[in-house]
This record gives structure tokens, sequence and C-alpha cells, in this order.
């Protein structure tokens, strides 16, 4: 394939060889036939929580608000994501693999595209795996609607976009996986913790609109037939409905979005940053 | 048909590599010598595309590896002098992947060539961590030969390798270069280079200080033969016989009736001279040339001095 040929779409996408990344990615994850006892006791520990959880949501159908256990999923995103994916580009550094796919005819912008891709149709497999049992509650719950479901689900799906990109980044940004891990963590942490505390204040200025545009558990709350009444964490209390949903979402996809392409371009662009070759040159030296 | 063109790295203040030019032709298996930090790393990154070279340049059949590296990287296969392999993947798994990322049609069929090559069909189905290194050492080089590659470029492939497992590398190497492809190895270990190598390259201090075919870098640095003589006659007589021939230069008498003689001419002029010493009587038990090989090159060039 000639890149100069195909259209972005095409190079990034639908002719990437490294959407074979998307193969992997569901073997090492989704698959208890490999040798790793973490990976397997891993995965054995959440199927013994998936069948618990989905007990639960079938015992109790229709009593638990849906849209509070797709926050309970955001929550699990969190960190779920950075623990999967810290290593998807500083482990390959580590363990050195990372020349054999520098040296392969494929460009930084589709290697980033390809382990995107890999871990974003995880997620969606996650996302797919935990809706059933959150189905079945929702079919039950008397105030469901079906365009707020929806909607919560999008929320989801551009929350962990973010997060992938945000952990590719920073794996891209550094030479060993704790590090990356750690990294990854300490960015929820303040993302999450102390965003929200400074946007509180911006939020008595301009309404809830800030917190809708970064929050997706705002964004939930606000999409959750039980937020009726409820006051968010920043003292908030508002109920929303109709054409409102799409304003609310909108706003917040297309700062996901925002976020998501430029942490991709950003790790594109430093993907070669801890090559071995030069690690020990100060940086003005190197350009001299 | 490889052509490296003033190939030349700086990093910061020092050279890495400097201005090295060679030809290398299809078949060739190229011994690249040198000590740890001698400039061998840096040159084979260059033409793999990794490092960007200060100036010059390198051509693969015609193909600019500064214009065309994704050209480039089609035609050429690099096993790095460490690497890793993916964890929880079987054999056929890790080279399917690097198959599907070259665009290899028939991924099936290429697969199981490879594995053949290289003695690793039974491990067709076993996954890559439970390899041996020597496993892991040829299921690499069995990822650079997935997608058919006219240069192969190893660094330092037999690191690490117990003897049985580096014989069937070489003998592996060999058959690549049978195959018609330009092999490029750097290794530490030089008699097994002078085996299976046609040429070879002396690196120091990024500078390359010798090039070509291995007999002619050996002759480079001895000129003339070297040739050991034992006789069981008149030991007074032979030595004055030695050094009235017209094309002895030296002769060391070094005990037990045996002499060490530094000949100039070629093979007939020491075909003469032997003849010469049977045809004055003497009784001669050895008559042989000693070898010098790239071990003694390498050493008589280098001066142990790195970057």
């Amino acid at each position: 394939m000639n890149p100069m040929n195909s259209s972005w779409w095409e190079v990034l996408i639908t002719k990437n060889p490294m959407m074979a990344e998307i193969t992997r990615f569901r073997k090492r994850f989704f698959s208890i036939r490999g040798s790793s006892v973490a990976i397997n006791g891993g995965i054995g520990i959440v199927l013994v929580l998936y069948a618990l959880f989905a007990m639960v949501c079938v015992y109790y159908r229709g009593d638990i608000d849906p849209i509070i256990l797709i926050m309970f999923f955001v929550g699990m995103m969190l960190f779920v994501i950075p623990l999967l994916l810290h290593a998807s580009i500083s482990g390959e550094r580590e363990r050195r693999s990372w020349d054999m796919l520098l040296v392969a005819p494929i460009t930084h912008g589709q290697i980033i595209a390809g382990k995107f891709m890999g871990a974003f149709a995880g997620l969606a497999m996650g996302l797919g795996l935990y809706i059933i049992p959150v189905i079945i509650d929702a079919f039950f719950y008397p105030d469901t609607r079906l365009l707020s479901l929806i909607l919560a689900l999008l929320t989801v799906l551009a929350q962990g976009a973010s997060l992938i990109a945000m952990t590719l980044l920073i794996s891209s940004r550094v030479k060993r996986p704790l590090v990356a891990l750690a990294v990854s963590i300490g960015v929820i942490v303040i993302y999450f913790i102390f965003v929200p505390g400074l946007v509180s204040t911006v939020t008595s200025f301009t309404g809830s609109f800030v917190t809708g545009l970064v929050s997706p558990f705002e964004v939930l709350r606000r999409l959750s037939p039980s937020g009726n009444g409820m006051r968010d964490a920043y003292g908030n209390q508002s109920v929303i409905q109709g054409l409102d949903l799409f304003a609310l979402t909108t706003g917040h996809f297309l700062y996901q979005f925002i976020i998501t392409i430029t942490l991709l371009v950003w790790a594109t662009k430093t993907l070669v940053f801890a090559d071995h070759e030069v690690k020990f040159i100060p940086k003005k030296k190197r350009h001299a | 048909m490889l052509e490296v063109k003033n190939l030349h790295k700086t990093f910061g203040g020092f050279t890495a590599v400097q201005n090295i030019s060679f030809t290398l032709k299809p078949g060739d298996i190229f011994g690249f010598i040198g000590s740890n930090g001698a400039g061998k790393t840096t040159t084979i990154r260059m033409l793999s595309t990794l490092l960007e070279p200060t100036s010059g340049t390198a051509t693969l059949n015609g193909v600019d590896i500064l214009e065309n590296p994704m050209q480039i990287r089609r035609m050429i296969g690099y096993m790095p002098d460490f690497f890793g392999l993916y964890d929880d993947v079987k054999v056929w798994e890790y080279l399917d992947f690097f198959a599907s990322i070259y665009g290899v049609q028939k991924r099936d069929k290429v697969i199981d060539e490879v594995l053949e090559l290289t003695d690793l069909s039974i491990k067709k189905h076993s996954f890559v961590q439970s390899l041996s290194r020597g496993m892991q050492q040829r299921l690499c080089l069995a990822r650079c030969l997935v997608h058919d590659p006219k240069l192969l470029l190893l660094d330092e492939p037999a690191s690490g390798l117990d003897p049985r497992a580096r014989a069937e590398l070489k003998e592996l190497i060999a058959e690549l270069g049978r195959m018609g492809k330009i092999v490029i190895v750097s290794s530490h270990i030089l008699p097994e280079l002078s085996d299976f190598c046609n040429c070879v390259g002396i690196i120091e201090r990024g500078d390359l200080l010798a090039f070509g075919d291995v007999a002619s870098v050996v002759r480079s640095i001895r000129p003339t033969k070297l040739v050991r003589i034992q006789c069981i006659s008149d030991l007074q007589k032979l030595e004055s016989l030695i050094i009235k021939t017209k094309n002895v230069q030296k002769c060391e008498a070094i005990g037990s009736g045996e002499f060490l003689v530094e000949l100039a001419g070629d093979d007939t002029d020491q075909a003469q001279f032997l003849k010469s010493m049977v045809d004055d009587g003497h009784q001669i038990t050895n008559f042989s040339e000693d070898q010098a090989n790239l071990e003694d090159v390498f050493l008589k060039l280098t001066t142990g001095a790195v970057n």
C-alpha cells in the first residue's frame, strides 16, 4: 500500500496492518489459553465477579438505576485501562521488541492507531459483556429511557477512548512500564479528584456547563432517571430532557474527541522519545 | 546490490561512524568485526532505517535508505543484538502478526516455509517463551524472513548461544547466502565468521579499517607467506640453502630441526622452493604454510580503542 495514494482513513484504519493488534489484544486479555499466571488469574477473578454481578442484576432487576451501574463501569475503567495498557509501548521498549516494529514498513501513526484500536475494541468488548445484565435490569426498571441509556453508553466509550489515548501517550513517553502505570494513575487521580474541586469553583460562575463538559460522572448523573432531584458533588441540581440531552452529551463527546485526537497525535510525535541509542546524550548536543 | 556510500554518524560531540563505504552483491555474507562500541550496531541501525545518518547514504537495489525508507523496510530483515518476543503468543501467531504487518499474502504457507527453513516446524504451536535461547534466536531469524527480504542485518546473532545452537545458526546463515540474500553479520567470534563469510570488514572507532574477501584481508596484513619446515638431515646446510633462495626474506630456526621461513612470491615459488630443498637431498618431514586468520588480522589492525 502506498500511503501517498490512500486516504488517512485507509492508512490508519481500514488498510492499517497494525490492526492485527486487535487480535493480539483479544488473545492476550480475553483468553485463558496463555501461560501467564497473572493474566489467567486476573481473568478468573473477573469472571467470578462478573457472575456475581450478573446474579445481583437479575435478582434485583428493576430496582437499580441502570445508569448508576454504568457509572460503576466508568469507575472501574479508570483504573483497569492503565493497568492493561501501561506496558503497550514502554513494555515493548523494555523487552526490546520495539525495534522490530519500528523497522516494519509502517508509520508511527499506524502503530499508535493500531494500539489504540486494539485497546478500544477490547473496551467495546468488555462493555458489551458488562451491559448484558444491565439491560436485563433496565428492562424492568420503571423510569428507563432508551435514549439516555444509549447516550450513557456513548459517554463511556468517549471517556474510554480518551483514557486509552492518555495511557498510550504516557507509555510512549517513558522507558519503564511501572513508571507508565504510576504516572497514568497519578494523572487520573488528579483529573478525577482535584480537577472537579477546581471546576466546582468555576461552576459557581458558569453553571454546570463546564462540569458537564469534562466529567463523565456528571454527564451520567444527569442522564440518570434517579438523578432527578439529586444534587451533584458541586451542589447543582438539575434535570434535563429531550434535546437538552443531546446538547449536554454532544459537548462532552466533542471535548473527549478533541482530547483523544490531541493525545494520540502527541504520542505519535514522540514515539521514539526513549531511543536507547541517544538516551545518555543531552538533547541540545543530540541536535548540535 | 547494497552500496554504502560515505555513511557517517555523529552523536553530539563524538563520531560513531566515519564515512564508511562498501559494496555487497547478492549471495554475499559479510562479517562485520569490531570491538564493543566500534560502530557496528550504529551502522546496522542506519542501514535498517532506525537511525538517520548524519551524512552519506546507502542504496539497496537502487533504492535509497533516506529517500524511500518504507520501501527499504520491505526489503530488509533486521535482527537486533538484544531482542524480546511477545509473551503469551504461540510461534505461528508471532510470525503471523509480523507477516500481516508486512502485508504478506498466503501467510500460512509462508509461515510453514520459514519454520521449515529455521527447523522450528515442530514448535509451531508452542508458546514462544517456552523455547530455548537458540530456538528463540532462530524464531527471530524466521521473523526476519517472513517477507522474503533481500538484505539481512544480523547484529550479534550468535551471542549467548551454546556451541550446538551456534553451529546450527551458522549453517542457516550459510544457507541464506546460498539463497541469494545479502547477509550482514556482526560478531565477536572471529573463527566462526571466517567459516561462512565470504567477505569481512573490520571497524574501529567508526572507521572501516579493512574490507574485502577473507583471503585478501588476511593477505593485506601479511603479504609474504610464512612457511614452517621440519627436516631430519643436515640443518646447517639446509639453513644456508634457505637463506640463499631468492624469495626468502627471513629464516628463523625454532628448534627441533624446525625453521620458520618468510617467503615472498606465489604458490609456484613456494612449490619451487620445496623442490629445491628435496633436490638438494634434504629429508623434509614437514612443509606447511602458517595461515593467518581473522583473529591475527583483527589484532594487528586494531588497537583496542573504543568510542
